[in-house]
C-alpha cells in the first residue's frame, strides 16, 4: 500500500501504551522529509523515545498508522524496514561480546548479505570515519564512553540507512565525551543524511535541525524550525521546559 | 582400620563404573542443555500457548521425584511399546529432568541481558533466530556459566539414581563390591571420594571456561 504522500517518514495518529493502561503517546503525528533533520525535546518520561522505538518497530502500537519511504509499516516487512532504518541507543548498542570491528561487519553480513571481505573493507572505513580504526580490535566496553557512541554511529552508517534514529546518543556519556560525539553528529548531518535525535543538547538542536518537535505527556506541543520552537515558543510548557534546561547549562558551566 | 592395598584392589572396577557415571551426567546434561534452551525461548516467546507449555514442562519435571522420573521411562514406558536399555533411560530420565532446571538457569541470563542489547539487534533488521544465535544466547549463557555448571555438578552425583534400573555406575558398584566384602565404610568413603574429585575438577574447569568467555571489560569473571 502507497501513501499519496512523498514524505520519507509518515506518522499518523499514533497511540501507544503500557500494560494496556497508560497511555505514553496520544495520538502523535509527524511528517519528515528526505535529508530532513529532525531534533525531540521534552522531558523525560514524556514520550520521546517511545516514538523512535515505535517508528523501528520495537514497541506496539494501540493505533495509528506509520508509512517509511512510502509503504506502510506492518509486521510482515518490519525486517526490511528495520534494516533501512538505522538505530543508536543511549547506552547498550553494540554488543559486548563483539570487537568494535565485529560490531561494524556483523549486520553487513547478516543482514545485507556481504561477504566477510567486503563487510570488513567497509566496517574498517565506518570506523575510519569515526576516527576509530586504531580501536577496531578492542571491545566496547574496553574503549571510553565516546569511543562506544562513535562506534555505534559507525556501525548505523555503515548500513547505509535511509533514516536513522538517535535516542539520547549524549546522555549516558560523562561531560567530557559528549563534544566528540555531537562533532560527528553534526558532519553526518552536513551529509544530507535524514535524521530524528533526541536530545536535550539544544545548542545542537539550533545548528542542526531543520525542526524541533516538543513533545510532553504523549502529545506534539510544539513543532516547527528552531528560530521560531526555541526562540519564540507560544506554550507555557515549553516556555518552562526551556528555562529548566538553560538554567542547568548556566550552572554547569560556572 | 583403612586398608590402602583392598582400595588400591577394588579402584579399577570403581573406575569402569565411572565411566558410566560421566557417560550419563555428561551426555544426560548435554540433552538437557539443548532442550533447555529450547525450553527457555519458548516460554520467553510471546505465544502465550507456546508459552504455557514450556511453563507446565518444567512444572512437573521439577515437582516430581528423578528417581521416579527413572522408573518410569525404565519400567513405565514399555507399556506404551517403547523399551529402552539402561544406559539410554539413564540418560533421557537425567537430561529430560535437567533441561527443566536448566530451562530456568538459562532464561534467568535471559532476563539479565540489558534490554537495549536485544532492541539494538532487533533494530539492525536480525530475524529473531539470529537474535537469539548471535546475540541473547552467547550473553545469556556467559551469564550463567556458574549456575551451569552447579547443575552439571548436581547431575554427577544424581546419577547415582540410576543405578536402580541396574546400571553398573560408580554407586551400583561400590554396593556390589559390599556385597562380597561386607566393607562398607571403606567402599562408600572411596566411592564418595571419586564424587568429590570429580566435582571438583568440573569447578575447576568452569571457571576457567568463565574467563575465557568473560567479555573484556564487562561481566568479568572475579580472580
Amino acid at each position: 500500500m502507497r501513501s499519496m504522500s512523498s514524505y520519507l517518514l509518515s506518522v499518523k495518529n499514533l497511540r501507544v501504551s503500557y500494560n494496556n493502561n497508560v497511555e505514553v503517546l496520544k495520538g502523535v503525528s509527524l511528517n519528515v522529509e528526505k535529508g530532513e533533520k529532525v531534533v525531540i525535546i521534552g522531558p523525560s518520561g514524556s514520550g520521546k523515545s517511545t516514538l523512535l522505538k515505535a517508528i523501528d518497530g520495537l514497541v506496539k502500537i494501540k493505533e495509528g498508522e506509520i508509512f517509511f519511504d512510502g509503504v506502510k509499516v506492518t509486521n510482515d516487512n518490519i525486517i526490511k524496514v528495520r534494516s533501512e532504518i538505522g538505530f543508536v541507543f543511549q547506552n547498550y548498542t553494540l554488543f559486548p561480546h563483539f570487537t568494535l570491528l565485529k560490531n561494524v561487519m556483523f549486520p553487513l553480513q547478516e543482514v545485507k548479505k556481504l561477504s566477510r571481505e567486503e563487510s570488513e573493507k567497509i566496517a574498517s572505513e565506518a570506523l575510519e570515519s569515526v576516527g576509530l580504526l586504531e580501536k577496531a580490535q578492542s571491545y566496547p566496553f574496553e574503549v571510553s564512553g565516546g569511543q562506544r557512541q562513535r562506534a555505534a554511529i559507525a556501525r548505523a552508517l555503515a548500513l547505509n540507512p535511509k533514516l536513522l534514529l538517535l535516542d539520547e546518543p549524549t546522555s549516558a556519556l560523562d561531560p567530557e565525551f559528549v563534544g566528540e560525539v555531537l562533532e560527528i553528529l553534526e558532519e553526518i548531518a552536513r551529509k544530507g543524511i535524514t535524521m530524528i535525535v533526541v536530545t536535550h543538547e539544544i545548542d545542537f538542536a539550533e545548528d542542526v535541525a531543520t525542526n524541533v518537535v516538543f513533545i510532553d505527556n504523549g502529545e506534539i506541543i510544539e513543532i516547527g524550525p528552531p528560530s521560531e520552537v526555541l526562540v519564540s515558543p507560544r506554550s507555557e510548557r515549553l516556555k518552562k521546559f526551556l528555562s529548566r534546561i538553560i538554567r542547568k547549562k548556566l550552572i554547569y558551566q560556572k | 582400620m583403612i586398608d590402602l592395598g583392598f582400595l588400591t584392589s577394588i579402584f579399577p572396577y570403581l573406575i569402569q563404573g565411572l565411566v558410566f557415571t560421566l557417560e550419563l551426567s555428561v551426555l544426560g546434561f548435554i540433552l538437557g542443555f539443548f532442550l533447555g534452551v529450547t525450553l527457555a525461548v519458548l516460554r520467553l516467546s510471546n505465544d502465550k500457548l507456546l508459552s504455557s507449555i514450556s511453563s507446565l514442562y518444567i512444572d512437573l519435571i521439577r515437582g516430581t521425584p528423578l528417581l521416579v522420573q527413572i522408573l518410569i521411562i525404565y519400567f513405565g514406558l514399555p507399556s506404551l511399546g517403547l523399551y529402552f536399555d539402561p544406559i539410554t533411560a539413564g540418560v533421557l530420565a537425567i537430561g529430560l529432568n535437567s533441561a527443566a532446571y536448566q530451562a530456568e538457569i538459562i532464561r534467568s541470563g535471559i532476563k539479565s541481558i540489558p534490554k537495549e542489547n536485544i532492541e539494538s539487534a532487533q533494530s539492525l533488521g536480525l530475524t529473531d533466530f539470529k537474535i537469539y544465535k548471535f546475540v541473547v544466547l552467547p550473553l545469556a549463557i556467559r551469564n550463567v556459566i556458574p549456575a551451569l555448571t552447579n547443575e552439571l555438578v548436581t547431575l554427577v552425583k544424581d546419577s547415582s539414581l540410576v543405578s536402580v534400573i541396574g546400571v553398573a555406575e560408580l554407586t551400583r558398584r561400590g554396593e556390589y563390591i559390599i556385597a562380597w566384602t561386607f566393607r562398607p565404610f571403606e567402599v562408600y568413603l572411596l566411592v564418595a571420594m571419586i564424587y568429590f574429585v570429580i566435582c571438583y575438577f568440573l569447578s575447576k574447569l568452569s571457571s576457567k571456561l568463565e574467563k575465557v568467555l568473560a567479555v573484556p571489560g564487562f561481566f568479568s569473571a572475579k580472580e
